[in-house]
């Protein structure tokens, strides 16, 4: 289906934390989302980055309705996603998949390796039992990983090997946007450029859109088409990374880009 | 002079039922000097934080170590495990690959940097610990330190979670730090921080460094010397100059041509190399070089024994066929 909708359109979105201060009456107050506005077309490749706890997993949040922002709203396809409810919920779900930061982490201990990636089709009743055995080992080839490892639990695989289960569980529903917050970290360079191609491959075959947040620019500078730069709850900078990295307008964009490592200490490698 | 860490043909299996032990370290060797850094690179799943745990004893118990690994001229491998926990965090710290996770849930970061530096520093009252952890919090880059201190890991960020575990491994004040990917999840900026401070601590406390990272420029900017480390077996060993200008090692060639190219210069690069093929599976053992079958160097004796260690030039070693093997 070709849609001239946006894929994401958020609008003035807002979303503060309190918590409790010890031995005070008073609280303390995080504006995690202090104002954002952002449209993200339909195939493309977005990218968020930013310093750390500037609000980006809070943001990917909304986007996948894990968490309720305070004011704003934010549309998948055109719906208005906290609008939604019941079937119309659950098929919404189903096309946004959420690879959230910490996710290999956190992989269901009991779980093997298999009922991992399975376990969104099984809960979206999707595909025969075979079938679904099928796309794990698929799905497990894809992220280089091999497939008689299925039957092992979550910690008997590296970090790197977690972070690409994650990754394949996430891919397993054909969702029509993925958000992949830091699912990169961890991943050696020559993994990364594997994911990388992964991705590629499944966005030119289906309208697929991506939502990474990074905060490795070098990388999302491959990867993108658009780049937003965020500061404390807000999105200070916007663009093509070749217009950002030539020509960044904001100091906090510059303060990124300066303290990116080996930028003055040349790496000899690579650049040829 | 006597080096503050010293691994000895170190060999890790994991074992689980009805499979094949996982060889997963084949014979590591290395020196850690006191005040030296050296860096680890290598593929996912080569071992590297096998090496990590193990350094300290903290490897699941379904797996089966041998080798020798000295700290200080002390034996851990057969210490007991009372002593072992002394050196853990006081002499040596050690920052989980996985940062987030290994903080507790239920209590609020501070006074978990709290505890940890009461633990080694006895003689400090409630309010040094507390004044202690203040301070760390700010060195690892937090400006609303009273939040922070009272926060539960779960109302952190995940980069603000990697600087609490950072917080916690530096406030012992340890000889040797063994970090495993303690800047993964930080933006450029805190990234930088943190590695100033590591840098400073190197300098006025002679803080030695095992630094784990699939950076090649963090660790051209944080390590005198870097181990390449392949299938479990360190495949070459020289300064951070050397191994990262000119490896040697046709992996290690292989995986510095993945570092993606400056956009600025050459533009957005659509496809990043990756090295085809991957890895061997550590239940079965390679017959020859384990890199072979990916290696664009292989020549006939590479599928039929495996290369030993050499020395093509003073203080670098590499292990492969091209280099006498
Ligand atoms: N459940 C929560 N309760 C209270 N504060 C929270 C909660 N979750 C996040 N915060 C705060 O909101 C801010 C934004 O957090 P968020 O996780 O969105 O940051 P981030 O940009 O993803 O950072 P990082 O790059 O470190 O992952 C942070 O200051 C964080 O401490
Ligand atoms: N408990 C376990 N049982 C069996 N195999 C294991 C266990 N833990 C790790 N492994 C395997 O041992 C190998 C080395 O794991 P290790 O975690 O040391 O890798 P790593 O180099 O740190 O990788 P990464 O960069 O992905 O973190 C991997 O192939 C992994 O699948
Ligand atoms: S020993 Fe042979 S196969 Fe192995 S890295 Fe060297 S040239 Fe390549
Ligand atoms: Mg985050
Ligand atoms: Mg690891």
């Amino acid at each position: 289906m070709v849609t001239t909708e946006p894929v994401i359109r958020v609008q003035g979105l807002r979303k503060t934390y309190v918590h409790e201060r010890p031995f005070s009456r008073e609280k303390f107050v995080v504006r995690a989302l202090d104002g954002i506005d952002l449209v993200i077309s339909a195939g493309s490749s977005f990218a968020l980055v930013g310093e750390s706890g500037s609000g980006k997993s809070t943001l990917a949040l909304c986007m996948a309705r894990l968490e309720q922002p305070g004011e704003g709203r934010i549309w998948f396809e055109g719906q208005d996603l906290f609008r939604l409810s019941g079937p119309e919920l659950m098929r919404v779900r189903r096309h946004i998949q959420l690879i959230f930061q910490g996710t290999a982490a956190a992989l269901n201990p009991r779980f093997s390796a298999e009922e991992i990636i399975i376990e969104p089709l099984r809960i979206q009743s999707v595909g025969t039992r075979t079938e679904q055995r099928d796309r794990a080992v698929h799905l497990m080839e894809k992220v280089g990983l091999p497939p008689v490892w299925l039957s092992r639990r979550p910690h008997q695989f590296s970090g790197g090997q977690r972070q690409r289960l994650a990754i394949a569980r996430a891919l397993a529903l054909e969702p029509r946007l993925l958000i992949l917050d830091e699912a990169f970290t961890g991943l050696d360079l020559s993994i990364q450029a594997q994911m990388v191609a992964l991705l590629r491959d499944l966005q030119s075959r289906e309208n697929l859109t991506y939502v990474f947040i990074s905060h490795d620019l070098s990388l999302m500078a491959h990867v993108a088409d658009e780049i937003a730069i965020f500061d404390r709850g807000r999105i200070v900078e916007q663009g093509q990374p070749s217009r950002l990295f030539s020509n960044p307008c904001q100091p906090e964009t510059r303060a990124l880009l300066e303290a990116i490592p080996g930028r003055r200490s040349v790496l000899g490698l690579g650049q040829s | 002079m006597e080096p503050l860490l010293e691994v000895r043909d170190l060999h890790v299996d994991y074992l689980s039922d009805g499979m094949p032990p996982a060889q997963v370290l084949r014979g590591v060797s290395f020196t850690v000097s006191k005040n030296e850094a050296v860096g680890i690179l290598g593929e996912s799943g080569c071992g590297k934080s096998t090496l990590a745990l193990a350094i300290l004893r903290l490897l699941p118990s379904r797996s089966r170590l041998k080798g020798a690994i000295f700290y200080k001229s002390r034996e851990l491998t057969n210490l007991p495990e009372r002593e072992m926990e002394k050196l853990r965090g006081a002499e040596v710290s050690l920052i989980f690959q996985d940062a987030g996770s290994s903080l507790h849930p239920t209590l609020r970061v501070g006074t978990q940097i709290a505890d940890v530096a009461a633990a080694h520093h006895k003689d400090w009252s409630a309010r040094q610990r507390r004044e202690g952890a203040e301070a760390i919090l700010k060195e690892v880059g937090f400006d609303q330190v009273e939040r922070i201190y009272a926060s539960y890991p779960h109302q952190l960020s995940g980069g603000q979670q990697q600087r609490i575990a950072v917080a916690q491994a530096l406030i012992s004040g340890p000889s040797l730090l063994i970090a495993d990917e303690p800047t993964s999840s930080l933006d450029t900026t805190v990234q930088a921080e943190i590695l100033a401070l590591l840098k400073r601590l190197r300098r006025e406390h002679s803080l030695a460094l095992v630094f784990v990272s699939h950076n090649p420029a963090v660790l051209a900017e944080m390590a005198d010397r870097i181990l390449v480390v392949y299938a479990g077996q360190i495949v070459e060993e020289g300064s951070a100059q050397q191994v990262l200008n000119s490896p040697l090692h046709p992996f290690a060639l292989a995986l510095l041509r993945c570092v993606p190219k400056d956009v600025r210069h050459n533009g957005p690069d659509r496809l990043l190399s990756a090295i085809p093929g991957s890895p061997p599976d550590p239940a079965e053992t390679p017959a020859g070089c384990p890199f072979a079958p990916r290696c664009a160097e292989r020549m006939d004796v590479c599928g039929s024994r495996m290369p030993s260690e050499t020395r093509p030039e003073p203080d670098r070693k590499v292990r492969c066929f091209k280099y006498g093997g």
